[in-house]
């Protein structure tokens, strides 16, 4: 605990909130550049048709459900930071919650673009949402798609209610350290007249409370129904029961490894908070990742091992097809990513290793973009009649727009790191002694 | 008060001594059980024996592997709070050789399960994994594995435990005095469990994985030979935790106050006992909701006879609904509020009626596929269909028999070694908050 006070927390994250630097200029640059490029590359698409992305028949699905699956992989590790080793009393969440939960929303608002970018005319997306109108027309409840709008929305608006709950007495601190009326004004606003008083303690408290509970099993159900929109066709690779736990496994390595990506340059950038966001505390990521990377390779094991147990032709064609057919090199290197590089981290000195651990979740946030493009694109691609088996060639329309992706991502980001208290203040100064006046 | 005077206390307090009365009951529930099998052996119902001694074998075996996991747990997580119950855990892994012998016996009477050790009858295509001496072989390796290792980590983790008990109170017997053959000192001893058990553990909780899948595959699964679900294994090894949970719900509550643990065995420390079996039987009913979801979507000839079979036919059709009420309705309601799985005596009967359900589990994954193989065969098919749930006394005395058994190890061995984990630090601190 040595040097951390609270007045050293309050200025270590208020100081992140100070105007912002040069470096945060051409970083922010570079990324909207990047978005620039998807958003040309999205335009590109709606004025010339969807034959600019890569999909084709039957390969009806690419890129943009990967992207899509990907992004909401990413946006599980802020919930099960924020609520699950909340309610399990995980010490090394309290410094790296509040940046995750941030992570967590924004890429849900990332995700949420894919399927309006894939369905092509995406001024129609509203057709997705059951509504009443003239013709009685209605959306096929039965189908898993719809299931994943209803609950993409619904775990978009729960994380995003918790985020401003966990923020409420931060913002608080915020606007008691500003100077200018007006920014006192909105983060007053922002704050909800918090007070820090006992009984709104006593109510946050309980209130956080119940929200992590509520939050905990939307963990579980919003991947479970992502994978469902594979899991409940026929399709072979995609029909499989352990995929909804599998899915969530890799949603939570894939979300922990881009919290590493995302809080060590974080560290990085604002001097104060290397004190803050100790080692032990990205060690205990790096442990998830470890943990959920094993959990993921056995799921991988078994689906092999069942497509050949359950004597099905298809099956086994495809599980031959995965490993050797002519998408081999993703599948290789998926195995690559997800299975193996993670395996130094049994290694203490590498789970402590920072450069180490950053680019073990680069690896990682690579294999699992390729697990979902894997899943998606090989069942497609070599389903039941070799008269349809058909490849996939990528177009740059869906390659720049992916590359948007990570711009819209990250300028949310950066945006939020300057505006909102990045670790959350009040947690922190819980886990120290009380400044006491005697002492002083 | 001093560590080592407290600890001294706690272990005065918390000798436990088997019971005479107890022992007893115990002896003759075993008695029942092996009269039950030999009586079902002679009597021309060797199959219904046989499949009775099959689940339980694999409830108690798994009960009794879950209980290590749970120390396995506390030790990858480094968590506090389960030290003062992480002995009673312990305590139930030491069924596990026990459940290898049945494990063994059950190896003669597979004729009466597997239709596939058959060679007429063996779907051909998967014939390469369903050979008996294969079977056999996988079975026996991964079982021997599990218990090196479950053993070295169990030896490492009573180790400094009896080491530092004899030395305050003078404890020994021939049991525990071969956990401290070559005895240090004690410092170097305990950071040496620590050591070992910190890096047995994740190779325990893979073997236990891998353990858990193959049994389920192997001995469940299979007797349905065209029958698969890649999450049939992950269903076992949950529902070996939910059991091993329930099982230590009930010992933590008799230790509290037999052995004069309240202090130690908080009401905290026995409220997240409760949580986590919660937990676990909401996770149990995520995984069936799963399989069930996909495997009737998808709606496949290979995938939904197994189903519709356990849900939807007059035999079965209600027992399915029961084990949802058993495993999900009442835990899940019953431990939702701090108050009542706060109250040991109303989570006790929750814990009696998870374990009711997880008995109830492997008798619903079992039996009707006996029964379907036997009307396939052209026998104890009636003309209205199967059978369906037909309790009789072999399942009753055979049960009664390896629970018996289970309990006889599990006290066997709280009697001969330190209830509480005496020399863990983590133990100290969390009976200091």
């Amino acid at each position: 605990m040595s040097n951390i006070t609270y007045t050293s927390i309050n200025e270590d994250v208020l100081h992140s909130l100070k105007p912002p630097g040069k470096t945060w200029w051409i970083s922010l640059g570079i990324i909207l550049s990047a978005l620039g490029l998807g958003i040309f590359a999205w335009t590109y698409q709606i004025m010339h048709g969807m034959e600019w992305s890569g999909i084709n028949h039957p390969i009806g699905w690419g890129v943009y459900i990967t992207d899509f699956v990907f992004w909401i992989g990413i946006g599980h590790a802020g919930t099960l930071i924020s609520a699950v080793l909340f309610l399990v009393r995980a010490p090394f969440r309290t410094s790296i919650y509040r940046a995750s939960e941030a992570m967590t929303v924004f890429a849900v608002m990332t995700a949420g673009l894919f399927p309006i970018i894939h369905i092509g005319r995406a001024w129609n997306f509203y057709w997705l949402l059951p509504y009443p109108n003239q013709r009685q027309l209605w959306i096929n409840f039965k189908s898993p798609l719809l299931w994943d709008v209803f609950a993409v929305s619904t775990y978009m608006s729960v994380s995003i209610a918790f985020f401003i709950l966990g923020l409420i007495p931060d913002l608080a601190s915020v606007r008691d350290g500003c100077k200018s009326k007006l920014k006192r004004f909105f983060y007053s606003i922002a704050s909800v007249g918090f007070r820090g008083t006992n009984h709104q303690w006593l109510h946050y408290m309980r209130g956080y409370l119940l929200f992590a509970a509520i939050a905990t099993p939307l963990v579980f159900s919003v991947h479970s129904i992502v994978s469902w929109d594979f899991a409940m066709s026929s399709i072979p690779g995609w029909h499989t029961t352990i995929f909804a736990p599998y899915f969530v496994a890799g949603a939570i390595f894939s979300g922990c490894a881009m919290v590493l990506t995302i809080m060590i340059p974080l560290r990085v950038a604002f001097p104060g908070f290397k004190e803050i966001i100790k080692v032990r505390d990205l060690e205990g990521m790096a442990e998830m990742i470890l943990m959920t990377g094993i959990l993921v390779t056995y799921a991988y094991s078994i689906e092999f091992f069942i497509a050949y147990y359950s004597g099905a032709k298809f099956e086994r064609a495809l599980f031959w097809f995965r490993p050797f057919g002519e998408l081999r090199y993703f599948f290789w290197l998926m195995v690559f990513c997800n299975c193996v590089s993670a395996l130094p981290l049994w290694i203490k000195k590498i789970r402590t290793n920072i450069p180490a651990l950053f680019f073990i979740s680069i690896l990682v946030n690579v294999g699992m973009w390729l697990e979902r493009f894997n899943i998606v694109v090989t069942s497609l691609a070599h389903d039941f009649d070799p008269f349809a088996w058909s490849m996939y060639k990528f177009e740059w329309v869906e390659i720049w727009i992916t590359v948007g992706s990570f711009g819209w991502f990250f300028m949310w980001f950066f945006i939020f790191v300057k505006i909102m208290p990045s670790l959350a203040v009040a947690e922190l100064k819980e886990a120290l002694h009380p400044p006491l006046r005697r002492s002083q | 008060m001093t560590r080592n005077d407290e600890m001294k206390e706690v272990l005065t307090n918390s000798a436990f001594q088997l019971g005479n009365g107890i022992r007893n009951l115990l002896i003759v529930l075993m008695a029942i059980g092996v009269i039950g099998f030999i009586v079902g052996l002679v009597s021309g119902h060797s199959g219904l024996a046989w499949r009775a001694l099959l689940i339980n074998t694999i409830l108690f075996g798994g009960i009794s592997t879950g209980g290590l996991m749970f120390s396995v747990i506390m030790t990858v997580t480094e968590a506090n709070w389960g030290r003062p119950i992480k002995r009673l855990a312990e305590s139930m892994a030491s069924f596990t050789p026990f459940a290898g012998i049945l494990f063994i016996i059950l190896f003669f009477g597979g004729h009466h399960f597997f239709e596939w050790m058959d060679h007429d009858k063996v779907i051909h295509s998967k014939a390469g994994w369903l050979s008996y001496p294969f079977f056999v072989e996988r079975n026996v390796i991964l079982f021997i594995i599990f218990m090196i290792l479950g053993w070295f980590y169990l030896k490492a983790s009573v180790r400094p435990d009896v080491g530092l008990a004899k030395r305050l109170t003078q404890f020994g017997n021939n049991f525990a005095n071969r956990f401290i053959k070559n005895y240090g000192d004690q410092e170097e001893e305990e950071l040496q469990s620590i050591r070992i058990t910190r890096r047995l553990a994740p190779f325990v909780g893979i073997a236990f994985a891998l353990l858990s899948t193959l049994i389920a595959f192997d001995w469940m699964m299979s007797i349905d030979q065209e029958w698969f679900s890649t999450m049939f294994g992950v269903q076992y090894a949950i529902a070996n935790m939910i059991g091993a949970l329930a099982m230590l719900m009930i010992f933590s509550g008799f230790a509290r106050s037999r052995l004069r643990l309240e202090d130690y065995i908080s009401v905290n420390r026995y409220h997240d006992v409760s949580k986590l079996g919660f937990s676990a039987c909401a996770l149990w009913t995520y995984l069936i909701f799963s399989q069930v979801l996909v495997i009737w979507y998808g709606n496949l000839p290979e995938e939904t006879p197994y189903v519709i079979l356990r849900m939807q036919s007059h035999e079965w059709g209600w027992v399915f609904w029961l084990i949802m009420v058993l495993l999900f309705i009442i835990p899940f309601f019953g431990l939702m509020s701090r108050t009542s799985s706060n109250s040991v005596w109303f989570s006790r009967i929750i814990a009696i009626d998870i374990l009711v359900g997880v008995w109830l589990e492997k008798y619903f994954l079992i039996v009707p596929s006996i029964q379907e193989n036997l009307a396939a065969a052209g026998h104890g098919a009636a003309e209205h269909g199967l059978p369906g749930f037909e309790y009789n006394l072999y399942d009753f005395a055979i049960t009664l028999g390896v629970l018996g058994g289970f309990l006889f190890c599990a006290l066997w061995f709280l009697q001969r070694i330190p209830v509480v984990p005496i020399s863990d630090k983590r133990f100290f601190q969390v009976s200091h908050h």
